[in-house]
């Protein structure tokens, strides 16, 4: 289990991390969205052990992950920005994992390079973005990691190599219960593969549970009210959203389906209609309730 | 991929591997490699021209000197120390960029065991392969049969030093690395951390001597070498028998002491950053603009020449130090406001270390260890024809050198405080004086531009003491049978050189002595010599010196050389009588007066009508103060004016004694063949009435004298 334990980071006077804490399961993927700047990466690099956080800690069971080589021996993390070791091939970068991670399995790199079509003795420098990430893909899953912490990793790969990590990421998350937390703009993503999903925004985590809790709690309703229904008693709802065209409201309300039902019934409607939401939209409604768009 | 597994230090050498190459090179193509080109063609022309005696000397030289003389060792220091640090500086490479940072700190691997790592590193990468290059000059030395030639000792400990300043420049490597984040802010750092406390020391020791009276600014090289880690090392590769360990070694221990402690600490996302610590801010942004403060007031001082020039300029200094501290720790345009307090705080210690030293707040220039606590007194006169060191341990020499001290110290404080002080007095006598005292030593340089009678009973007793004339047996080895050469110089200040010959046959320079050849002569001079100085009194010192001896001195037991010279004196007769033998009389008549006689000579007696010291003081020409002009009305006359006269040079204020506080004298001795030689040339005629020569311009003077007590 990773457990991150009210953490606290600043960058000077930058506050990047505030007070947050997380709890993660084996066998659990986790997605993380967020904001630009709300503190995606500065939180995985704290997870991984790179950064020190001001406050908190993160354990991995219990063990500290910061300076302990034990804790970090079984975290990889993927960074929006694949580094290498300068002009390393696959194969030099293999030998530096095999000399300081005891379950580094160099077979099991060959084979990843093989379903990922990478030359293990090139430059890697001399790979497209996208290439790139896809040795650091096969880099960090030949460590046989108990934790994978990604950064933005889906960005830039083709939509064939997305499945093909998806699915290497699935297997591994059910044959070794990895703990992955993915962390990015792209909903479609996590949607499709996460268990959990958290909002990150200026540093705190505002939001966070089951992909379909969360879907579930927020709820789109297109509906025609009676005549006599005055815009008061539709505020009374505190729609996220309200817009009206002629008789015609769309209302983006929070709370239990059914007693939303139940209480808009009351209403009379003569047309209502609980329309499904996505992930990016309940995002942006989250986002929006906190004042971003306004920034 | 291969499977051979390798560890994370294995791993790290094999990555850096070329880090190893290039040292090897480096240090191959200077070393070994110079062996090569150099030793073959010198032991074939030794071979060749030399005589069988003198070739194993020139041979050791072939492999010893030749490879660490005196110029090719500045580029050792440099080239070993840049070794290092550059190789501290590569194996930290992943603290000058973000993602290698990154990728760094990723590893499950503590920070102490990495940094460990990197020693090994620069140990198998740097250090290793500079001993190899060692062992194959030394393959080269033994593939042309001189190994036997090698002074082992010296080689070594040569060899010893260079790694030494190796390691230096990787423990400061180190440090600069990791309080920095860039490379270029590493290279500065490096520089800061090397020479700059020691520039900022030569700087304020500049101002020092500038300000105080009494300072010996010369000692600051000495200081430096006993606390200066960099100059410790630089003056040990020299002399590796005087190698002060104690600060090199301290400063090696705390560079790396310092860096694994911050190395531990120091946070990952400082990469990139020009300084890695935040404090680091605060404290460059104080201590650089006080090194910019420094530099730049003296730069503004040397043009204008003034006090207030100093200050405006170390001001300037400290705003423009901070403003492009402020940029460069930025990385970008910034103004100087931010933090206002630290150039403020600078420029205000600078301004108050101005005003301390014009001030002498301290008392530097009045202090002299009270007379009770006393165990010695070294003095030197400064200017003086030769180098009379003398130590005076027993209580009547003791005594009276503790009064004149006080007198010359008295003159110091009627002095006015500023910052001339010391330029002002380049054309001064002066004494430098060590007092002894409770196992610490204190220096002072006490100025003797006044002449005065109060300070003759003291020299009187000095002059007469035991000490005084054992102090000079020992300063020119007349006693420790050390001396090598021995030669004869004429003192040029009362006849030309060449008139000892012309009058007597003498001539001084063919009296040179060697004791592989003259070594009873040598004996035999040392001792009359040695009677001579026994016998000296003060009014003997007074007289100006007839020759002086060069003496070159060679301890075996200590394997130290010296370098000295005695003047002597009319009345050194038993050794004169040795080197003259029956002219001896008849040089020591002509030399203290006689050559007046000549009736080449013209002799002047002009008295003034104020005191030497008020003209001085108040910057009179000597030539508007005429009170008397007087010619000498026949040779004897002027013989006996030469005899009552001493001469005026700046040196013999040490012993000018016996003078009038409202009027003095001097005798000006013309020659009228030098007179007729140069009248075309500076466009001028002699005048009938010879008194008015002193007054002409442009013609030669032979000789100034002053007049005892007239």
């Amino acid at each position: 289990m990773l457990i991150v334990n009210q953490i606290d980071k600043s960058f000077g006077k930058k506050r990047a991390i505030a007070d947050l804490s997380l709890r993660l399961e084996e066998g659990h993927i986790f997605g993380m969205l967020g904001t630009n700047g709300a503190g995606k990466s500065t939180l995985l690099r704290v997870m991984t052990g790179i950064l020190k956080p001001d406050r908190g800690s993160v354990l991995l069971d219990t063990m500290p992950v910061y300076e302990n080589p034990l804790a970090k021996q079984e975290i990889c993390y993927l960074s929006d920005e694949p580094t290498f070791l300068p002009n390393a091939s696959i194969a030099e970068m293999g030998r530096m994992q095999a000399a300081y991670y005891p379950s580094f399995d160099s077979q099991k790199l060959k084979e990843l390079c093989q379903r990922f079509a990478l030359p293990m003795n090139e430059r890697i420098t001399s790979f497209s973005k996208g290439t790139q990430k896809r040795a650091q893909i096969c880099l960090g899953l030949s460590l046989n990691p108990r934790v994978l912490l990604c950064d933005e990793t889906f960005d830039g790969l083709d939509p064939v190599m997305r499945d093909n990590f998806k699915r290497v990421l699935s297997q591994e998350t059910i044959d070794r219960g990895l703990i992955t937390v993915l962390a990015g703009h792209n909903q479609q993503e996590m949607e499709d593969i996460c268990d959990s999903v958290g909002f990150l925004h200026e540093g705190k985590l505002v939001c966070s549970g089951d992909l379909d809790s969360l879907l579930s709690d927020v709820h789109r309703v297109q509906l025609i009210p009676a005549e006599n229904v005055t815009d008061e008693q539709l505020a009374a709802f505190r729609p996220l959203r309200l817009q009206r065209q002629g008789r015609l409201c769309m209302m983006t309300l929070r709370g239990d389906r059914a007693q939303l039902e139940m209480e808009l019934n009351e209403l009379k409607p003569m047309f209502m209609e609980f329309l499904p939401l996505s992930l990016e939209e309940v995002f942006i409604l989250e986002m929006e309730d906190r004042g971003y768009a306004q920034q | 991929m291969r499977s051979n597994k390798l560890n994370a230090t294995q791993f790290l050498l094999k990555r850096n591997l070329f880090i190893g190459v290039m040292v090897f090179l480096i240090v191959f193509f200077t070393l070994p490699f110079w062996g090569l080109a150099n030793i073959p063609n010198a032991k074939e022309n030794i071979m060749t021209w030399q005589e069988p005696a003198y070739q194993a000397e020139s041979l050791k030289n072939v492999v010893t000197n030749d490879l660490l003389n005196s110029q090719s060792l500045e580029s050792w220091v440099v080239l070993f120390c840049a070794l290092g640090f550059l190789t501290a500086m590569m194996m930290m490479r992943h603290l000058f960029s973000r993602r290698q940072g990154m990728l760094h700190a990723a590893l499950p691997d503590k920070r102490e065991t990495d940094f460990l790592r990197r020693i090994i590193g620069y140990v198998v990468l740097c250090l290793a392969p500079i001993v190899l290059n060692m062992l194959l000059y030394l393959l080269v030395v033994a593939v042309n049969g001189l190994l036997p030639y090698v002074e082992w000792g010296k080689l070594l400990a040569k060899f010893g030093m260079m790694l030494l300043i190796n390691l230096y420049g990787f423990a400061i490597g180190l440090l600069a690395s990791v309080l920095t984040g860039t490379y270029w802010a590493a290279l500065l750092a490096g520089a800061v951390l090397i020479v700059g406390a020691e520039g900022l020391a030569y700087l304020w020791n500049y101002l020092a001597g500038r300000y105080l009276h009494t300072m010996i600014t010369g000692g600051v090289g000495k200081t430096l070498v006993r606390y200066s880690p960099a100059f410790s090392l630089y003056k040990g590769l020299y002399r590796p028998a005087e190698f002060t360990w104690v600060p090199a070694m301290l400063g090696i221990v705390a560079a790396l002491g310092l860096s694994f402690m911050l190395y531990r600490i120091r946070k990952a996302e400082a990469t990139e950053r020009t300084l890695a610590f935040g404090w680091l801010h605060t404290v460059m942004g104080f201590i650089l603009p006080l090194m910019g403060g420094s530099i730049v007031g003296i730069v503004v001082f040397l043009s204008f020449l003034t006090e207030l020039s100093l200050i405006i300029g170390m001001v300037l200094g400290v705003l423009l130090t901070y403003w492009i501290c402020r940029m460069i720790f930025n990385q970008r345009f910034c103004g100087i406001l931010k933090q206002w307090y630290l150039p403020a705080a600078a420029a205000l210690v600078l301004i108050l270390g101005v005003v301390v030293l014009h001030t002498d707040v301290f008392g530097y220039d009045h202090f002299m260890p009270e007379r009770d606590k006393l165990t010695a007194i070294s003095y030197r006169p400064q200017s003086y024809h030769t180098n009379e060191i003398v130590t005076l341990t027993s209580d009547e020499a003791l005594d009276a050198a503790y009064g004149w001290c006080t007198l010359m110290r008295d003159e110091v404080d009627s002095m006015e405080n500023g910052i001339y002080a010391n330029t002002a007095g380049t054309s001064m006598s002066r004494v430098a004086v060590t007092y002894h005292f409770e196992g610490r030593t204190i220096r002072r340089m006490y100025p003797n531009s006044e002449i005065r009678n109060d300070a003759q009973p003291y020299l009187q007793t000095i002059i007469d003491s035991d000490d005084y004339k054992q102090s000079l047996i020992r300063e020119f080895h007349l006693a420790d049978g050390t001396i090598q050469n021995v030669y004869v110089n004429t003192n040029g200040r009362m006849f030309r050189n060449d008139e000892l010959f012309t009058e007597f046959g003498v001539m001084p320079s063919y009296m040179n002595l060697d004791k592989a050849r003259d070594a009873l002569t040598i004996d035999k001079w040392m001792k009359a010599l040695r009677e001579d100085i026994q016998n000296r009194t003060l009014a003997d010192k007074k007289m100006d010196p007839i020759f002086s001896l060069s003496i070159s001195t060679r301890d075996e037991k200590t394997g130290t050389s010296d370098y000295t010279s005695v003047d002597i004196y009319p009345c050194d007769t038993n050794f004169l009588k040795l080197l003259l033998g029956d002219k001896c009389q008849d040089v020591i008549d002509y030399a203290t007066g006689g050559y007046a006689a000549d009736e080449d000579v013209v002799a002047l007696q002009v008295t003034y009508n104020l005191s030497r010291k008020e003209m001085a003081d108040n910057g009179i020409d000597m030539k508007n103060e005429v009170k008397a002009i007087k010619l000498a009305s026949s040779p004897e006359e002027a013989v006996e004016w030469v005899r009552c006269t001493q001469s005026s040079h700046v040196g013999s204020y040490y012993f000018m004694p016996d003078y009038e506080d409202k009027s003095f004298s001097r005798l000006y001795l013309y020659r009228k063949s030098e007179l007729e030689m140069s009248k075309t040339y500076n466009s001028f005629e002699i005048p009938e009435d010879l008194t008015q020569l002193y007054t002409m311009e442009n013609i030669p003077v032979g000789i100034v004298r002053d007049f005892v007590g007239k």
